[in-house]
């Protein structure tokens, strides 16, 4: 302290100083100062410079807020600032007693509120409308008492440093997920104070609207800094430049924090009256002009910084009033330029329409599951995963609604639907989606709406407020806990909006197996975007940088949830289980990816998610030796690394935030360069695929992604806004909150680690051909041959396999019955056939690569070259069509279908002859919408039938003919026939005909009957020639299953009720006759029904003409036989039955 | 002939319904809906009937009630009654003509030990009524099934027709188009776990809201249906292609697209004429 003391009081060029710092060579005049420890000293410089304006300003940033109750926050270790105490909560509404405090003997009179300076956690955003009524002894709510820490084991640590005391918000500033945990184990008497609590809750009136706005009265007056009154200028002349030189060279730890203290410094408010009472311990900063006007010129001096950070808040500098009449030549000039040179795009699209994850049959479809049954599981599986997100979505917002109520029986049994991995993979890879494109749906917090009503005024003079008032009504403060799963005890990760919804649907699946499968998808998301190189664009980088925090935030909630502890840790516990997990691997091996990314100029794309991951780190994790070397690089990274300045921003604060974390081990930031660079040290240069585009130096950062990736950097601008809106009116009191950092998850995944293989002297020509071209033409030549290999695989997949599948499943059934297993010799035979296929549809598509090249690849290309990225495009593509077919056609391929084949085969006992018509065999049909539709004729024969006869209704020939040709049409010009249709159609036109026949045989042409059967014929051509259809039946049931009865019991009693039995009797024989002419019915069909028919008893009159039907039917017959061709099988059957039948039939006394 | 209702004219319509007898329904309510398409009418007729079965078929053919009707029915039979014996018993309990025959037709073929006969002998036997051996039986079978547009293999193959008939008429019309989609079967090869009757390759837009599938519905809208749809279809194809469009051919309730809150799925009762396709010039 005392060098630094000396250093801004003497006359030192301070150009030494910097030297020093920045390279170690120490000059003259300094070595004086600086003894003989100036390498010790050199790197704990910077800290102990923050603990000097610490201490120097500790006096009167103590009486900020002139609040009694306050006294006691600042200065204090960083660790307890980190937890709501009664001290720091409590102030943020003007108490009942306070006009006492506030009577004004300053000249300078300006009305205030009561300003607070401390964060809100969420839950207390708008503490102010309960408490104005209470007294503020007692403890209200439970948000706000007071909470005692325990010193953690961790805290080696500097006790104090610069800015830790203003973080303004413990649980979204300090706030690494379990730090709410942290503040809910310190409550040494819980119970108490909750029935306390309840008590008083009783007592709360809500106050009306009009004592919200009523809170001018209360006013009270504070110091007004005057330049005039500023002391020792020279000095604070030079500590502001040691400062701002120690900030813009990365000097100081957390780049974030100390800024955040300058601006505290610059609103610093302290009231005349306790000022007057309280003894100040004389200092460089022990006054309000002081603290002002040293805060003012440093931040003035930090031009490297105002320009990356978003319009709004510099617009809050440059209306400050303090600002302005501090630094008028900044304010009035400088930074009106700056923002009018800072084009501020929104790279988010406005607002994404497509909101589901889509299904791709590349990654989705039934190839992609092992089974027919886990690829049906997983389309429940799906959709009930969208339905309770849904669900979600509709009630979440709901107050009372409880998402474990709700959705756990839904979650748990969607997610072990089916115990499987493949299930589980995509459940994971669908949950990952979807997660993505909801963060991605996240719309900018600064977005402007409605720009005009009182609303739109709130959201430029404070956005915060709006986004709190937003929240109160959807989500009032009771329903909070009901949004979360769990009990009030549990551990909760912070997750904003709808990412809650992929939190705790983790957390009610309670899956370990999903976990797992999360993880893996979660590591690999993250790798492929960090090897990204779809990154030209500034919206797709955009969009790439955010992914990689979401993933990576939730890998760390996987990752460390289990570590996680409600209660605060003793010390002899936290060593116990850093031992235990002494040797713990990460899923992810974040020093590779750090190394990586340094060298290949990709740290901008690695940093954000990295550190997002390491926020959800517990305690114990971040001392664990593995962390140790992690976060030497990451010092390192922030201490050295050359990116484009928005690039170096964005990276720098991010860390200088995760070093600020009330978990981060302190001391490795005071270690030397040299130390650091020896965990550096053991990459030799890394050399391997050096493909990837640099980042670093690429103007892809600007405002507004920075400040998606570090929310809280509103807390600058919620500071100036507060300030603003006391200063200037006197309305209701503001709070300061700022935005809490998202985390994001990592996972286990060493990088690729490549094998030393032996190249090929061909191979190495390649690598050095495509070295010394544009990266593009290698990614050119790789692409096409990727789609072309894959559009090759696809014919196979879609058209080849299934057509020769098809057709063997055709030979199956001609295949000689003897034959030893014919599935494994056709499985082989068709292995053959695919490949052979597959080759040669490899090589036709190679025929295009070269005017694909050639349309693709930089026109100045010399020929020659062209010539070969055409092979190797080739090459590749040949061997990566072979690589897939080598993979997948197999036996094993073919093997189910063919069986499944031989099965059905076997079931129905019949191996059909070849060449049956089947359905692809068939003509292209055109279809004729003039014919009429199926359902329509359907109709038309079922009415007519029933009307026939029931009614007795007429039925010409006409109308026969007429219904004849419309099926005629119907069933040969129309594509909408489906086979039950076609079925249908063949029994109701049956039925027709013969009930015409029997009612009305006058109806019935000479043709008629023949023509019907010449259309059924054609129409359902039998298989004849075959041991037809005797389908396993049970005994005494079915004789044939055929359409054409005619003899059966049904149409004999229809016959029966002829009134011209003889004419229906003749019209029937005809048809009998026609039908085993056409070889629709056979002889033995004929057999068999009419003993069927004898079985029963019946009228004699109709066994007659029953007997006269079957005598000229086996009289067909025997003309048949005596003629010479005719199948063997048919004529060798006996006829002696049916003539016996027909004369017993016959016979009167039956 | 208006095919869309409004909730109030379907409430007023379902409770006139309701008050109707069996037979004729449709013709009745086309005298006090006259502005009302018959096809809608039949279809909303038809669907409660449906309805009305599904609640009540269980308790209708417990094996008691079934031992009891058949009895009934071979009486009838012995006493020589006039045909029409099971479209009469049908009116008497409340089953509809085909479902009774069907169980009739079970109780008939039960086995020794009076479990049901095998589904596939029973489906054989209802769809060629011939083939049963008891020619009374065979001949009430038919007569019911000649009777019956809800149940029964002809009814079945009906509506299946009607159902296809319409998927291919949207085919040929998006085709008319010029729309590029995929249709089911297409899908289905390249093994879709859900397929939609029409999954548009290219988007196109009706009334301003882009639609990626089309499924056809040859039946009315209401909400039970809908719900059902919307269930096991709609929204399974929501979660895979985004908003899209369901045709109900012969009409649906107003505002059943509220439902779905921020699911977008708009329902039509045609193909609209109004798409607008993706500007496919350079």
């Amino acid at each position: 302290m005392a060098l630094i003391l000396d250093l801004v009081s003497g006359d030192i060029a301070l150009f030494h100083v910097f030297t020093w710092l920045d390279i170690g060579s120490v000059h003259q005049d300094l070595k004086e100062l600086l003894k003989d420890e100036s390498e010790n000293i050199r790197y704990s410089f910077p800290q102990l410079l923050i603990a000097f304006i610490k201490e120097q300003t500790s006096s009167i940033v103590k009486l900020h807020n002139i609040h009694p109750y306050e006294l006691h926050t600042v200065a204090s270790p960083k660790r307890e600032n980190l937890l709501p105490t009664v001290n720091n909560l409590s102030l943020s509404s003007p108490s009942p007693n306070f006009k006492n405090n506030g009577s004004c003997q300053e000249t300078r009179k300006i009305r205030k509120i009561t300003p607070q300076r401390l964060d809100l956690s969420s839950d207390s955003a708008f503490p102010s409308l309960q408490q104005s009524a209470q007294t503020r002894e007692i403890p209200k709510k439970r948000r706000i008492n007071p909470t005692q820490l325990i010193e953690s084991p961790v805290t080696t640590r500097v006790p104090l440093q610069f800015g830790s005391c203003s973080r303004p918000s413990p649980p979204a500033l300090g706030h690494n997920a379990f730090n709410q945990a942290q503040e809910q184990s310190c409550h040494k008497s819980l119970d108490q104070e909750r029935a306390l609590l309840k008590e008083k809750k009783h007592q709360i009136t809500i106050p009306t609207i009009s004592d919200l706005g009523s809170t001018a009265p209360k006013n009270w007056m504070c110091v007004e800094p005057d330049i005039s009154f500023v002391t020792k200028l020279s000095q604070l002349d030079r500590l502001s430049a040691l400062c701002s030189f120690c900030l813009s060279r990365n000097l100081v730890p957390s780049l974030f924090s100390e800024i955040q203290f300058l601006i505290q410094l610059l609103v610093l408010r302290v009231s005349p009256a306790k000022l007057k009472q309280t003894h100040l311990v004389q200092s460089l900063l022990d006054s309000v002009h002081n603290c002002v006007y040293f805060s003012a010129k440093t931040l003035e001096h930090l031009e490297g910084i105002w320009c990356h950070v978003d319009q709004s808040v510099l617009q809050q500098l440059m209306h400050n009033p303090r600002l302005l009449l501090f630094c008028p030549e900044w304010t009035n000039d400088k930074l009106p330029k700056l923002i009018s040179s800072i084009t501020n795009v929104d790279r988010i699209p406005p607002h994404k329409t497509v909101a589901n994850v889509a299904f791709q049959t590349e990654t989705d479809n039934r190839f992609n599951f092992a089974s027919d049954s886990s690829f049906q599981v997983f389309r429940k599986q799906r959709d009930q995963f969208c339905e309770a997100w849904q669900i979600w979505k509709v009630n979440s917002s709901i107050p009372g609604w409880n998402m474990s109520i709700a959705l756990q029986k839904m979650i748990q049994s969607l997610v072990d639907l089916r115990r499987d991995c493949v299930n589980y993979a995509h459940l994971a890879r669908l949950f990952r989606s979807q997660l993505l494109n909801v963060a991605q749906l996240v719309k900018p917090i600064n977005e402007l709406e409605e720009p005009d009503g009182p609303l739109g005024q709130l959201q430029s003079s404070d956005p915060d407020k709006l986004r709190r008032l937003r929240d109160r009504l959807t989500n009032p403060p009771e329903s909070r806990p009901a949004r979360c799963v769990g009990t009030e005890n549990d551990i909760k990760m912070h997750f904003e909006g709808d990412q809650e919804f992929f939190r705790d649907f983790i957390l009610l699946a309670a899956s370990p197996a999903f976990n797992e499968h999360l993880k893996n998808s979660l590591v690999s998301g993250i790798e492929d975007l960090s090897s990204s190189e779809d990154c030209d664009d500034r919206a797709q980088f955009a969009e790439t940088v955010i992914a990689l925090q979401v993933m990576a935030k939730f890998l760390g909630f996987l990752h460390f949830y289990p570590h996680a502890s409600a209660d605060h840790l003793p010390e002899h516990i936290f060593h116990h289980l850093s031992r235990l997990r002494i040797s713990q691997r990460e899923p992810i091996d974040l020093v590779s990816y750090i190394k990586d990314a340094f060298y290949k100029g990709r740290l901008v794309l690695v940093i954000p998610w990295v550190v997002t991951y390491l926020t959800l780190a517990d305690p114990v994790s971040l001392c664990l030796p593995g962390f140790h070397s992690v976060l030497c690089h990451l010092i390192f990274v922030y201490r050295k690394a050359e990116l484009a300045p928005a690039n170096a921003f964005l990276i720098r604060i991010l860390l200088g935030w995760l070093f600020s974390q009330s978990n981060f081990p302190l001391p490795l930031l005071a270690k030397p360069d040299d130390d650091l660079l020896i965990e550096f040290g053991n990459l030799s240069l890394a050399t391997t695929d050096d493909q990837l585009p640099r980042l670093d130096q690429s103007r892809l950062v600007d405002s507004s992604l920075i400040h998606q990736c570090c929310p809280f950097l509103w807390s600058w601008k919620h500071l100036l806004a507060e300030f603003a809106c006391s200063d200037a009116k006197n309305s209701g009191e503001k709070a300061s909150v700022s935005r809490k950092i998202t985390p994001v998850s990592a996972e286990e995944n060493p990088s690729p680690v490549k094998a030393p293989a032996v190249k090929s002297l061909q191979k190495s020509l390649e690598e050095n051909f495509f070295h010394n071209q544009p990266s593009s033409v290698k990614r050119t030549v790789e692409f096409v041959a990727e789609r072309l290999a894959s559009n090759v695989v696809r014919d196979v997949r879609h058209q080849i396999i299934p057509r020769l599948v098809l057709h063997a499943q055709a030979t199956l059934k001609t295949w000689p019955s003897t034959a030893k297993d014919p599935v494994e010799s056709l499985c082989l035979q068709l292995c053959a056939d695919v490949r052979n296929e597959a080759a040669s549809a490899a090589t036709s598509a190679i025929a295009s690569i070269e005017s694909t090249l050639t349309a693709l690849l930089p026109n100045d290309l010399l020929p020659p070259v062209r010539r070969v990225c055409v092979s190797i495009a080739s090459k590749l593509t040949q061997g990566k069509v072979l690589d897939w077919i080598q993979l997948h056609v197999t036996k094993s391929l073919f093997k189910n279908d063919l069986e499944v084949e031989l099965a059905k085969l076997d079931k129905s006992c019949a191996r059909r002859v070849p060449g049956s018509p089947t359905a692809s065999d068939k003509p292209q049909v055109v279809h004729d919408p003039t014919t009429q539709a199926p359902s329509f004729l359907i109709d038309r024969l079922k009415t007519l039938i029933r009307q026939v006869i029931r009614d007795a209704s007429k039925v010409s020939e006409q109308d026969l003919i007429d219904l004849l040709s419309n099926c005629e049409g119907t069933l040969h010009r129309r594509v909408d026939v489906t086979p039950i249709v076609s079925k249908c159609l063949q029994q109701l036109t049956f039925d027709l005909l013969f009930i015409v026949c029997v009612f009305q045989p006058e109806s019935i042409g000479s043709q008629t009957i023949i023509a019907w059967v010449a259309f059924w014929c054609k129409t359902y051509p039998s298989v004849d020639g075959v041991e037809t259809e005797e389908p396993v039946q049970p005994p005494g049931a079915l004789i044939s299953t055929c359409v054409w009865q005619v003899l059966t019991p049904k149409q004999l009693l229809l016959l029966a009720q002829s009134t011209s039995p003889r004419e229906s009797w003749n019209h029937v024989t005809t048809l009998l006759l026609q039908l085993m002419k056409s070889g629709l019915v056979r002889y033995k069909d004929v057999q068999e029904q009419a003993i069927a028919v004898v079985r029963q008893e019946w009228p004699q009159e109709l066994l007659g003409r029953f007997a006269t039907c079957v005598r000229d039917i086996v009289d067909w017959h025997r003309n048949q036989k005596s003629e010479p061709n005719l199948s063997t099988s048919e004529s060798c059957d006996d006829d002696g039955l049916l003539s016996w039948l027909s004369w017993f039939c016959a016979q009167d006394d039956l | 002939m208006a095919r869309v209702l409004n909730q109030t004219t379907y409430n007023s319509l379902l409770d006139s319904l309701f008050k109707l007898p069996f037979r004729n329904r449709v013709q009745s309510l086309q005298k006090l809906f006259p502005e009302l398409s018959v096809d809608t009418l039949k279809c909303i007729v038809a669907q409660e009937c449906q309805k009305r079965m599904k609640g009540s078929h269980g308790r209708l053919t417990t094996s008691e009630t079934v031992e009891a009707m058949y009895k009934k029915f071979t009486n009838s039979i012995l006493m020589n009654e006039e045909p029409g014996i099971l479209l009469r018993l049908s009116d008497e309990v409340g089953l509809t003509p085909a479902l009774l025959a069907r169980s009739i037709i079970e109780r008939h073929y039960q086995r020794d030990d009076k479990s049901k006969p095998a589904k596939l002998l029973v489906s054989t036997l209802m769809k060629n009524t011939a083939l049963i051996d008891d020619r009374d039986l065979a001949f009430e079978t038919y007569l019911c099934l000649l009777e019956d547009d809800e149940y029964g293999p002809i009814a079945e193959a009906t509506k299946q027709s009607r159902g296809y008939e319409y998927e291919i008429y949207l085919r040929m019309e998006l085709e008319n188009c010029k729309v590029s989609f995929l249709h089911e079967d297409h899908l289905r090869m390249k093994g879709y776990d859900k397929t939609p009757d029409i999954k548009l390759e290219i988007p196109v837009a009706v009334d301003g809201q882009v639609i990626n599938w089309i499924e056809s519905k040859a039946l009315f809208g209401d909400e039970e249906v809908h719900r059902g749809y919307l269930k096991d279809q709609l929204y399974s194809y929501w979660n895979r292609f985004g908003p899209g469009l369901v045709i109900y051919w012969f009409g649906y309730v107003e505002d059943l697209e509220k439902i779905h809150q921020n699911r977008i799925i708009l329902i039509r009762d045609a193909l609209p004429r109004n798409m607008v396709l993706m500007d496919q010039h350079l």
